[in-house]
């Protein structure tokens, strides 16, 4: 009725034009996200696709947040306690209400995480259904998890996006989670609530004004359009028509800082601290020598592609493990590994890898995401100059996992492998021999090393974390000389954000939880 | 010529039942399925195949063939995968802005493009400038194009950059209408060039081809004005070609205006066209193709029914045809 | 919808007159330094078109002509390759079309009957397929490749010259001189070969023209969409890179769209005055 009074205003009072042309006359706060494509379903809880996150995160919560950095802070959680063991973590929860009015209690955690999350959430399922062996709800404001063995990466997988908490009374006999109608209409306890979808063309929500962390917005309303092309958004952008793009390309954030800002972030919904690598086939006979994978590592000029493709905005990796996980990432395991032709040479003719008449000692094909063409154009240059032909084969994301995963119908494939906040989370699948398989974004390298397996199950069940360190930088050591992958850049989620308001966290599904107008 | 509207009635569930079996094939072929875009990433074996087996997708390819078979009889192309509600819901709920789209953007063209191809049958250096115009708007890369208008100094300026509303603004009514024909004018622009060069190029083609036409002289020895000739005389036996060419392209505004609405941003079936086929959401493909492909047949259905209602040879031989 | 061209006429080739000839003259203005390029980039292009030959972003000038892009690759000599492409897709897919829509349309025309009615149905099947979104399936099968988009768009741009061809065929065929022929002892094959062809040829020309634009079009609107040939340089994917630079390098987009107009402008010239530009040429 508020809204039809508007209109009637706005139309009456205002004159044709400004109605239709002029900035709106509403007295709300309305903020437009861009979002490459359509979320179809808004239930975060059954997958671990970006583009539902990007937009569902922000009606949901988990029990921890992420600060900025990366450390668990209260969310629906007020607090926690560990016990010696690292195997019991008991959790307070805070006074909190659905959308719908109903309270939210234990019982929505333990629910969630037996029935949704770890029988359908990608990661947690894989991650945690194993570790945790009971959920205990001793009252409405408690939960305890117990553990079959210390999992040091608990509370960082207890976020918006990798554990969403779900209302139990709206799932609850609703039949299979991921048909349910509620995940085409979501009830969160989320700063924002769910107000319409508009297939192909927005998704509106709007503020939560009984969050129970209280006014953490001047937002009233945030519509997500639908914006396919990259260079529209960024358009879009630069006329005001649009205030945040979660993701652009390096080339573009000058244009974003003339017209806003631009915000980095290690991290963000879907996944973080990723680092661009190219795995080797190591079931390809050509690449099976370690002293071959060497000297393409060396062939290529990791410098120019971090300078060219990612202006500058992200880091040459300088060991297999994320730099952002500071206590695992042992610094200078790759430093032997510089960009060297003359050495790539040398190491190709004595792996007897002579230049044809025309040049060309081998070919090798490269699988990667249309999206980072730039990366293979920029090997393909510099491996010609050791005479390797490098042939780009872009794939749409569907048909690259299936070549790479299933197929596993390539010599080298680019992905860039999130590696999480936790070595548990996002480096362990690219590297353990049980994880050779269908499954995507697994061990695509298809490298098995005992040495390796046994280190990361030790460093994975003990919760002293000088100990993981030592394991984790052990294993690195390994990888820096079997080469199973080389690690080019470390990347970040360049952001684009209008400088009309502030306190975005961009490293977490929650970004929009604390913007606030600029005075 | 109610013989002729049933005999292709006919034709066209045949011509249905085709193109829907070839596209079911053609993605059954292409590689990777609908799960990733569903789970996310990193999902095992066993979430895999319980998505395979709520969709369908684990029976053997004969069986889902019929199943798929099944629903196309029954008028229906099943469930999309990405929304999880019926395919042909998700198309209907799309094809109001693609027509928001594409009807003004035929009738401008029809409206501007035939009095300039006509006019460009005449001699002099107007013709020759119209046909230039047409020639370089023919010769353009219709995604360049749009995207060149948007950043053009005058209307690049005047007028919204993608969508279909101000997302800020919640209009209703008439402030709806004016907010949408707002964002509507650069890709129905770039549409109306688009098809109006082709209007222009095959009008003045088939102007001039009737315009030495014996019996045209015979007007204009009959002292009727040029126009009169040109519009009365010519016209109308120059019209088949130009009639056909708007009947071929009713399909190709609906599905096939992909690219102006990615340009755009434009919430129609253009954009859900690519994503559908990148979330490998085979339903819905074969939705949204199959729509297309009922206007076109319906359009060209008009067009001959145009035709033939204007020529009496055709009225005879139709029926073989 | 057969009948539809029956009665549009086409022009006698060879009738020629003063604005034919001009438009001629430009068409081969245009087009000779585009063939010229696609015959022998490696001699025209000043660099080698993949490798980094200068730095990013220069503007164009003495040492780079139209500019280098984000990598330090030299604009112009992209340009001359990228003709290549071009020429590729116009060639391929023109061939196709002559070849497929010639043989049908002949065949449809002259058997008649059931012949006929299968080839009639056919070509209304391949016509309404959406051309770009098959091209994006198949790109998606295979890997995105300028031949299989050239070969692609050649098998689904025939049917508009089939239709042509057929109603040709069947006016010949039943011209009193063929009925002549016929009454005379000649045979199908002779009468095709003497009579029927050379009346067909007149279409076969006036399509070449609208069949290569949409060709290079079609290419460059799948570069728009991300599946453009990895291997090769093609103008569209030249517009696409470049758009992201607009402001800080304008030539990236402008001149390599420039140089689908022109070239597309060229080939329709060629045929201006004799073209049947065909209804069913979609992009």
């Amino acid at each position: 009725m508020i809204q039809f009074r508007h209109f009637v205003r706005s139309t009456i009072l205002g004159t044709v034009a400004s109605a239709a042309f002029g900035a709106s006359a509403l007295a709300e706060t309305t903020f437009i996200v861009a979002v490459p494509s359509d979320p179809g379903q808004f239930n975060p809880a059954i997958t671990t696709g970006a583009h539902v996150h990007a937009v569902a995160d922000s009606i949901f919560n988990g029990l921890v947040a992420l600060d900025e950095n990366l450390e668990p802070i209260p969310d629906l959680a007020t607090s926690w306690t560990v016990s010696d063991d690292g195997t019991t973590y008991t959790f307070t929860l805070a006074e909190a209400a659905w959308h719908d009015g109903a309270p939210f209690t234990s019982e929505d955690v333990k629910f969630t995480f037996e029935e949704v999350l770890f029988q359908h959430h990608a990661r947690t399922k894989s991650g945690l259904s194993g570790v945790v062996s009971s959920i205990e709800t001793p009252d409405p404001r408690t939960v305890v998890f117990r553990l079959s063995s210390p999992h040091p990466a608990l509370l960082r997988r207890f976020d918006v996006t990798e554990a969403p908490i779900l209302p139990k009374h709206l799932y609850e006999g609703a039949g299979d989670p991921t048909e349910a109608a509620q995940n085409a209409s979501p009830v969160g306890t989320g700063p924002y609530r769910f107000v319409s979808h508009a297939p192909g063309d927005r998704v509106v929500l709007e503020k939560n004004s009984d969050y129970f962390k209280g006014d953490t917005t001047d937002v009233d309303k945030v519509v997500f359009r639908i914006i396919q092309d990259a260079e529209t958004a960024l358009l879009a952008f630069e006329r005001g028509e649009v205030d945040y793009i979660p993701r652009i390309g390096g080339q573009n954030i000058v244009r974003a800082e003339d017209a806003g800002q631009v915000l980095t972030a290690t991290a963000g919904p879907g996944g973080g601290n990723c680092i661009m690598t190219v795995s080797f086939n190591l079931e390809s006979e050509l690449l099976q020598p370690a002293d071959v994978r060497r000297a393409i590592a060396l062939g290529i000029d990791r410098e120019r592609l971090n300078d060219q493709v990612l202006f500058g905005r992200g880091n040459v990796a300088e060991a297999p493990f994320s730099s952002a996980i500071g206590w695992a990432h042992a610094a200078g395991s790759l430093s032997s590994l510089g960009h060297d032709p003359a050495s790539a040479s040398a190491a190709l003719d004595a792996a007897g890898l002579e230049p044809g008449a025309d040049g060309i000692r081998a070919e090798i094909d490269m699988v990667h995401f249309p999206t980072f063409s730039k990366y293979a154009e920029l090997m393909a240059q510099d491996l010609a100059k050791v005479g390797i032909r490098l042939t780009s084969r872009p794939l749409d994301r569907p048909a690259a996992i299936d070549a790479i995963f299933k197929a596993r119908d390539f010599d080298t494939n680019l992905i860039s492998y999130c590696n999480g906040v936790d070595p548990e989370i996002g480096i362990k699948r690219m590297y353990v021999s049980n994880n050779i398989g269908p499954i995507p974004f697994s061990n695509a390298s298809a490298y098995r090393n005992e040495k390796v397996d046994a280190l990361f199950a030790a460093a994975g069940s003990t919760a002293d974390q000088g100990e993981r360190a030592r394991a984790y930088g052990e294993i690195q050591t390994i990888l820096a000389e079997d080469l199973p992958y080389f690690w080019l850049v470390e990347t970040v989620r360049i952001t684009a954000a209008s400088d009309g308001f502030t306190g975005y966290r961009p490293w977490t599904g929650h970004y929009l939880e604390t913007i606030q107008i600029v005075e | 010529m109610l013989r002729v509207t049933l005999l292709r009635c006919a034709q066209a569930v045949v011509m249905l039942w085709a193109v829907a079996t070839a596209l079911f094939f053609l993605l059954e072929a292409v590689p990777g399925g609908p799960v990733v875009a569903l789970t996310g990433e990193f999902a095992d074996a066993d979430t895999v195949a319980r998505i395979e087996t709520r969709l369908g997708l684990d029976r053997p390819l004969g069986e889902r063939y019929g199943r798929f078979l099944g629903l196309l009889a029954s008028g229906d192309v099943g469930h999309s995968y990405t929304y999880g509600r019926p395919a042909l819901n998700v198309v209907w709920a799309h094809l109001p802005a693609t027509l928001i789209l594409a009807v003004p953007a035929i009738l401008l063209a029809a409206l501007l493009g035939l009095p300039l191809g006509i006019r460009a049958v005449r001699p002099g250096r107007t013709s020759g400038l119209i046909v230039a115009a047409a020639l370089v708007a023919f010769a353009m890369p219709i995604f360049w194009l749009g995207h060149m208008l948007r950043l053009s100094p005058g209307v690049g300026q005047i007028f919204p950059v993608q969508g279909m509303t101000d997302a800020r603004a919640f209009h209703e009514g008439a402030a709806f209408a004016l907010d949408v024909a707002h964002h509507a004018i650069l890709p129905c622009l770039t549409l109306v060039l688009h098809q109006m060069a082709y209007t222009v190029l095959i009008t003045r083609r088939a102007m001039k081809a009737q315009m030495t036409r014996p019996y045209v002289q015979t007007g204009f020895a009959k002292g009727a004005s040029r126009r009169r000739v040109e519009w009365r005389h010519a016209l109308p036996n120059g019209a088949p070609p130009i009639i056909a060419l708007f009947g071929n392209r009713i399909g190709w505004f609906l599905s096939g205006a992909i690219l102006v609405e990615v340009v755009f941003a434009w919430p129609g079936l253009g954009q859900l066209t690519v994503a559908a086929i990148q979330n490998r959401d085979t339903p819905l493909v074969v939705g949204i193709v199959l729509v297309g492909c009922l206007f076109t047949m319906l359009g060209n259905l008009l067009a001959d029914l145009t035709q033939m209602s204007s020529d009496v040879r055709l009225r005879n031989e139709a029926g073989a045809a | 919808m057969m009948a539809i061209e029956r009665n549009a006429p086409s022009t006698p080739v060879g009738a020629k007159n003063a604005s034919e000839r001009q438009a001629r003259r430009l068409a081969f203005v245009i087009l000779v330094p585009v063939v010229l390029a696609a015959l022998m980039p490696g001699i025209i292009a000043p660099y080698n078109p993949q490798a980094a030959v200068g730095p990013a972003l220069a503007p164009p000038g003495a040492d780079y002509l139209f500019g280098t892009d984000d990598l330090g690759r030299d604009l112009f000599s992209m340009l001359v390759h990228g003709a290549r492409s071009a020429a590729i897709l116009a060639v391929v897919s023109v061939i196709l079309t002559l070849l497929v829509g010639g043989i049908l349309g002949v065949a449809a025309g002259l058997a008649g009957g059931l012949v006929d009615a299968v080839i009639t149905r056919f070509a209304e099947f391949v016509a309404i397929m959406p051309r770009l979104l098959v091209l994006l399936l198949l790109a998606t099968l295979f890997g995105p490749s300028l031949e299989l988009a050239a070969v692609t768009i050649g098998l689904m741009s025939w049917p508009g010259l089939a239709r042509i061809v057929r109603a040709e065929s069947r006016a010949q065929k039943y011209a009193e001189h063929v009925l002549a022929a016929h009454a005379l002892g000649a045979t199908d094959w002779r009468i095709g070969r003497r009579h029927i062809l050379p009346a067909a040829i007149g279409p076969a020309l006036s399509v070449i023209g609208p069949i290569a634009t949409a060709a290079i079009l079609t290419e460059a609107g799948l570069s728009y969409l991300g599946l453009s040939d990895p291997d090769l340089i093609s103008w569209g994917d030249l517009i696409r890179n470049g758009q992201s630079f607009f402001h800080q390098g304008w030539w990236l987009s402008l001149f390599p769209g420039l140089a689908i107009v022109l070239s597309c402008l060229g080939l329709t010239l060629l045929g201006l005055y004799e073209t049947e530009i065909s209804a069913g040429t979609e992009r």
